[in-house]
């Protein structure tokens, strides 16, 4: 009893995130009063006041509870509770700091955004932290059960959110479109597990693992299973085969909800995927992981890391549509992380990790910026940007940072995760891996800089012009962007500690 | 002595960088001082480092040498030799003299001077880099003020050749990246360091690429010589170069054409031949090769332009070319020739570029011929002697009129070719005989003959003008008479690495 009174503690960021999310819509309710409005055809009807301000902070407050316990719980020893159900290793906790700062981020930009009513954003914000809390259970889950509960959560409170729109064409049909593929992809989900199932006799992933080193399974089970589970995750992921459902949903999703699929789903997705192919398919060596019954699986996840890079690059460079474009760049960029994990070493997981907080933060700042942008001039069209540095010169230099850095320029910090990665892959001499990379960083910057040349275009604004289009200065929105933008720089320069860190981190780790 | 000479020299700029970004007013009145002061301070600090500079030593001196990055072996580490020693002061006075040539820019003094002074920092550390990472990082800063300022403050098609420009830089550090990868996974053990890679560490490294068992020296050789290629730029890779100079506000021009791309020249010998010795004298041949098809190429397309600073860029484009013919050479005349080609084309291509802009911001075009074929300028000598003066000695000088700029390193580069490739020797003096071509023509029709209606209100230079122009004509001069100070500055090096070549040479 009092070893689970323990475990408690160690879950205690979830429970922070499932308290908070119930006290934002309770905040909510107590905080409404009874008005009346009176309409357009001259009757009145009854609505509520709310206070929005307030709900955002006390979502925000839980969620930084949050972010603190799991910081407090980030340096301990790898244990499993709660009957070997959850894992907290450091991993796990590195993945949950990932999720939770980026549902601060978004549920800041959700109270921030034009396109959700006022009387809307309790229910958003309450959405955006049962998914993050979806998503952290996702990071930890060490049985199947559990786990299958988890990516539900995350996909039903997905659902909704990408529907929030409510009167947008666009959003209804990104919430239809998710829920459809959505089923499908359970069902996969669910027959990979029932085939791991077959083999383990057990929904526990230690179980099967220990099943997996010593049954001879055939090969073509192994790939089935394999294949399923990961078919369900590369929606999720979007990357190839599901990279197509990516675009349309983060274009008609309103802007946090964007930010929100773009980086925390990824994030969570990318922590199971890792699970998947280390941890029950692999096992730990000296500087590889070994490849358990012979089931050479990086032969796929190479394959697809190549492809969604291509597709998600030569698509995006005839992008019209702003989030659209962000949208197919993070295929690419999501294919360019797959890429360490298919090398399956120790230094490619760690690649993995640190580029994926990289690009976490950065596509977190950019889809920030975006939502200023795009709520101020009423359009996504990428000319919307045209003069943004002379109307904005701290939003446009911050959006400029942030695309750079995804285009992988050296000193910011996209530069050192691509570094990181391409040079695992050079090292396990995967030649023609690290040729198509290259290639797409080339490929890739082209856009950024189509952006870019938006953003610094000095012409075609008379003065008058110029002074209308100014975005009202806000200081909590240039403060989160300082919040953004500063790892963005430093890390770039410095990174030494971080990735130090999750060296350490990963040589703990029982996988 | 000061203590970390260089990094103060590197990174004075970037703090004038910053200082002139933080202080308020959008005029830049007090901007364009401070910028003019750090760029004094920089170009003194080189002074005094060349002042201290070890003639008679091989090793690299200065150095510095800080832990960056443990996890991956990066360390911050500085330092000059006879490599670098001429470059570091060389720039620091381009860019000196560019800050004195925009002093009047209209508009946006602040953004232009700041990325100005970063791309200042970024060309002396990709110079006094002594490790790959570091140099990289260097190499790659220098890409977005450049892309910024093009994009910003240049002409009419600003936007387009500020991508191209971009994007061809990135294609080659996409392959410098690769092969600075296969760099430090290959070396045992693995390092940045270019002094602890130096010396033919990489012979017997072989690589499998299907099935075929290939020498890593000579892969990544040709990968990281393609990478600083499209700097140089050599001819196949060379035609953003031309359109960023016609686009280009005029001291960017300059910047770039006299020192933005001898640092592809220098990285080569830096890092391609310290490093892989056997590989540069299996494709030395090619190198010169490709040499001779610059001067040639460059000529023959300077002869059909129009507009003079694409005129003035195919120049450089084939001047570039009697550098690589001598890099292509290892013979101890050619390779002196060559750094000191580098170290005049400098000069007089920096002095060129200056009077074209002075040129265009006075008329308002660059047209040496309009489109119905009628003479742009015309009888300039009159109207504006010495603006004419001082375009006849960068004429010359690029011409190599004996006492005057190009004369003794192109010599030199001729004398050492010779005995080796008597056909590309005879091939370059053709690339001479263009140049007086395309050049005599140039200044025919821009000075001499008839006023034209354009060029009847020109004006001569005025005293700030001749402030920065005349530093460049005496330069023109000390290089063309006496250039044995700077080549005793750079030989022992040179020969050290030269010997390393010849060592591998079979």
């Amino acid at each position: 009893m009092e070893s689970e009174f323990r475990s408690l503690a160690l879950i205690s960021p979830e429970l922070m995130l499932f308290a908070t999310a119930i006290l934002t819509l309770l905040a909510d309710i107590s905080s409404r009063a009874k008005a009346t409005v009176r309409g357009e055809n001259g009757r009145e009807t009854s609505s509520y006041e709310t206070r929005p301000r307030l709900v955002a902070a006390v979502a925000l407050l839980g969620m930084v509870a949050a972010l603190v316990l799991t910081l407090r719980t980030f340096s301990h020893a790898p244990t499993e509770v709660f009957s070997r159900a959850l894992s907290i290793d450091p991993v796990s906790q590195f993945f949950k700091t990932l999720l939770i700062f980026a549902g601060i981020i978004t549920v800041m930009q959700g109270s921030m955004s034009l396109e959700i009513h006022r009387t809307e954003k309790a229910e958003l914000n309450a959405l955006l932290v049962l998914g993050t809390l979806g998503m952290c259970i996702m990071t930890s889950a060490v049985h199947f059960l559990l786990l299958f509960l988890a990516y539900e959560m995350v996909g039903i409170t997905g659902y909704v959110l990408a529907a929030f729109k409510r009167r947008s064409g666009l959003s209804s049909e990104a919430g239809v479109k998710l829920f459809v593929h959505g089923s499908l992809t359970t069902i996969l989900f669910a027959i990979g597990i029932v085939m791991l199932y077959g083999i383990g006799k057990s929904f526990n992933i230690l179980d099967i693992r220990g099943q997996l080193t010593g049954a001879a399974v055939p090969t073509g089970y192994l790939w089935v299973a394999f294949g399923l589970i990961f078919i369900a995750l590369a929606a999720r992921l979007s990357v190839f085969p599901f990279h197509f459902l990516a675009p349309d949903i983060i274009e008609g999703s309103p802007s946090p909800v964007s930010a929100f699929f773009s980086v925390s789903s990824t994030i969570a997705a990318m922590a199971f995927a890792l699970r998947l192919c280390i941890h029950i398919f692999s096992a730990k060596g000296d500087l590889k992981w070994v490849h358990l019954a012979n089931f050479e699986w990086p032969d796929l996840i190479t394959g697809v890391a190549a492809v969604s890079m291509t597709i998600g690059n030569l698509t995006a460079l005839y992008q019209t549509n702003l989030k659209r474009l962000i949208g197919y760049s993070c295929i690419a960029q999501i294919g360019y992380i797959l890429m360490g994990v298919a090398v399956s070493t120790h230094e490619g997981v760690a690649a993995v990790l640190f580029s994926l907080a990289t690009y976490g933060i950065v596509t977190l700042g950019t889809f920030f910026v975006i939502q200023m942008v795009t709520d101020h001039a009423g359009s996504e069209k990428i000319t919307i940007l045209r003069g943004l540095v002379w109307r904005n010169p701290y939003e446009g230099v911050a959006l400029c940072i942030f695309l750079l850095s995804l285009a992988g320029l050296p000193p910011l910090v996209g530069f050192v995760g691509r570094f990181y990665v391409l040079g695992v892959v050079v090292r396990e001499k995967l030649y023609w891996l690290s040729i198509v990379a290259a290639i797409n960083w080339v490929l890739g910057l082209t856009y950024y800089l189509s952006m870019i040349r938006q953003i610094c275009a000095s012409d075609r604004l008379t003065p008058g012009e110029r002074s209308q289009s100014v975005m009202e200065p806000n200081a909590v929105a240039q403060f989160t962007l300082a919040i953004l933008l500063l790892p963005t720089i430093v890390l770039g320069i410095y990174w030494d500690p971080l990735m130090n860190y999750i060296t350490r981190s990963l040589g703990s780790v029982a996988w | 002595m000061i203590p970390n000479i260089l990094s103060a020299i590197v990174f004075l700029p970037l703090l004038g960088a910053a200082l002139v970004l933080v202080i308020a007013g959008d005029d830049g009145r007090i901007h364009r001082y401070v910028a003019l002061m750090f760029g004094l301070v920089t170009f003194v600090l080189s002074c005094l480092l060349v002042a201290n500079f070890n003639h008679s030593t091989v090793g690299v001196q200065f150095a510095e040498n800080y832990e960056w990055i443990t996890s991956l072996k990066i360390s911050y580490s500085l330092g000059v030799d006879g490599l670098n020693i001429v470059f570091i002061p060389l720039t620091a006075l381009l860019f000196l003299l560019c800050i004195l040539a925009s002093w009047d820019r209209a508009v946006g003094l602040k953004g232009y001077f700041s990325l100005f002074l970063i791309l200042e920092t970024a060309v002396l550390g990709t110079f006094a880099a002594q490790d790959l990472f570091l140099l990289f990082a260097f190499w790659e800063a220098a890409l977005l003020p450049i892309y910024f300022m093009i994009g910003v403050w240049g002409n009419k098609n600003r936007e387009y050749a500020a991508t191209k420009f971009f994007l061809y830089q990135l294609a080659g550090s996409a392959l410098l990246m690769l092969g600075m990868l296969a760099i430090y996974y290959i070396a045992e053990p693995h390092s940045f360091s270019l002094i602890d890679l130096a010396g033919g560490k990489f012979t017997s490294a072989r690589i499998d690429i299907g099935g075929r068992s290939l020498g890593v020296e000579h892969l990544v050789f040709i990968l990281m010589l393609a990478g600083f290629a499209v700097r140089l730029p050599v001819v196949p890779l060379h035609s953003w170069f031309p359109h960023v100079q016609a686009e280009a506000p005029p001291a960017l021009a300059a910047v770039l054409a006299a020192i933005f791309i001898k640092t592809g020249a220098y990285a080569i010998v830096r890092v391609n031949y310290a490093l892989f010795p056997e590989a540069a004298n299996w494709f030395a041949p090619v190198i010169a090769i490709c040499g001779a098809v610059n001067i040639v190429y460059g000529g023959i397309c300077a002869l059909g332009q129009k507009d003079i600073r694409r005129l003035v860029a195919y120049s450089c484009v084939s001047h570039m070319g009697f550098v690589l013919l001598g890099l292509g050479i290892f013979s101890s005349t050619a390779f002196h020739g060559a750094f000191l080609q580098m170290g005049s084309d400098a000069v007089y291509t920096g002095l060129l570029f200056f009077l074209v802009g002075i040129l265009g911001a006075r008329s308002g075009h660059y047209d040496i011929l309009n489109a119905d074929g009628t003479v742009g300028f015309g009888g300039l000598v009159s109207k504006a002697p010495l603006l004419t003066g001082f375009f006849t000695v960068a004429v010359f000088s690029t011409l190599g009129v004996p006492g005057l700029g190009a004369f003794p390193s192109e010599s030199l580069v001729f004398l050492g070719a010779f005995p080796f490739h008597r056909f590309l020797t005879v091939i370059g003096l053709g690339g001479v005989f263009l140049t007086a071509g395309y050049l005599l023509w140039m200044y025919r029709r821009v000075f001499l003959g008839r006023v034209s209606e354009s060029s009847a209100q020109i004006t001569d230079v005025t005293l700030r003008e001749q402030l920065f122009l005349v530093p460049l004509v005496l330069l023109c001069v000390f290089a063309g008479t006496y250039p044995t100070p700077l080549i005793n500055l750079a030989s022992p090096t040179i020969n050290q690495v030269l010997s390393s070549l010849n060592k591998e040479a079979k």
